[in-house]
């Protein structure tokens, strides 16, 4: 089981990139609906285990932060999510 | 981990993934604007082979005039979208198809001894056509139905060479800025669902 996507917000923020080539750190906040420092905590840890990459530019003078799922990533999350439904299926931990 | 806790988790990616766009709704302002300039552009060439023996460079100040105003507008609009928060997966294929479809109508003008006569006319409204239809395979019936007439003016086109810029110019203003007006006045899940 990864125990990375244990966490709600984290799972969260990967579904939201799931459908999306990018998404800001705004847009993430905004989906998911956690406080700015607790979701830069999480998507911190999921760029450090290479699930999601991390982009800093500036459009019209201002900084801005947009993450992109990364191929690692989007493997990960579909093994969890067959993982959770083999137990939902079985009613054990595989 | 017990099952109430697993279907905790996968109740997190439902909700997410219920909210993600799954079709295009697009901005109508762009089609208008581009459709009208390769419009004028048919009409104009219809017109030169109609009542002009020779080229004449100021028939084509409206089309030069109305493309500039196409080029201001789509930079405005690229700037807007790069404020936004969020590029879905299905809105960058489109763009990609619509740049590769551009790209190609690009290259058709330049070969222009390989693509004469009302060719070029005919590869614009291909170039448009496969875009619009490509956001009508994503689920928006409006842009399907765009592209099929944009289509279709093609091969009408094809069976009426005196007037084959008319019906380009028809094709293209039904299906491309007809699709655009639509897109702006008709709500995106109306379009999508209907």
């Amino acid at each position: 089981m990864d125990e990375l996507l244990l966490s709600k917000i984290r799972l969260g923020a990967i579904a939201e990139l799931l459908t999306a080539e990018w998404a800001t750190f705004a847009a993430l906040q905004k989906a998911i609906g956690t406080t700015q420092g607790n979701l830069g905590a999480h998507l911190g840890k999921l760029v450090e285990a290479g699930y999601i990459s991390e982009e800093k530019m500036f459009v019209d003078r201002r900084p801005q932060t947009r993450y992109r799922l990364t191929k690692k990533g989007r493997g990960a999350f579909v093994a969890h999510v067959r993982e959770m439904q083999a137990i939902l299926k079985t009613g054990r931990v595989s | 981990m017990n099952a109430p806790e697993a279907r905790e988790q996968l109740d997190v990616v439902d909700r997410v993934l219920a909210h993600a766009e799954r079709s295009i709704h697009p901005s109508g302002t762009l089609f208008v604007l581009w459709g009208i300039v390769a419009a004028v552009v048919d009409l104009t060439f219809q017109a030169i082979d109609w009542y002009s023996t020779r080229f004449v460079w100021w028939w084509f100040v409206p089309a030069i005039v109305l493309y500039g105003a196409a080029i201001a507008t789509t930079m405005l609009y690229a700037s807007r979208a790069r404020r936004c928060g969020r590029l879905s997966v299905i809105e960058a294929q489109y763009l990609r198809v619509l740049y590769i479809s551009l790209c190609a109508a690009g290259v058709a003008v330049f070969c222009g001894s390989i693509f004469n006569g009302w060719a070029d006319g005919a590869i614009w409204s291909i170039a448009y056509a496969i875009p619009l239809t490509f956001i009508g395979t994503q689920g928006n019936r409006i842009a399907l139905a765009g592209g099929i007439v944009v289509f279709a003016s093609i091969v009408v086109a094809n069976f009426v060479p005196h007037a084959a810029g008319v019906v380009l110019a028809l094709g293209i203003l039904i299906g491309y800025v007809g699709a655009g007006i639509a897109f702006e006045a008709i709500p995106a899940a109306v379009a999508v669902n209907g």
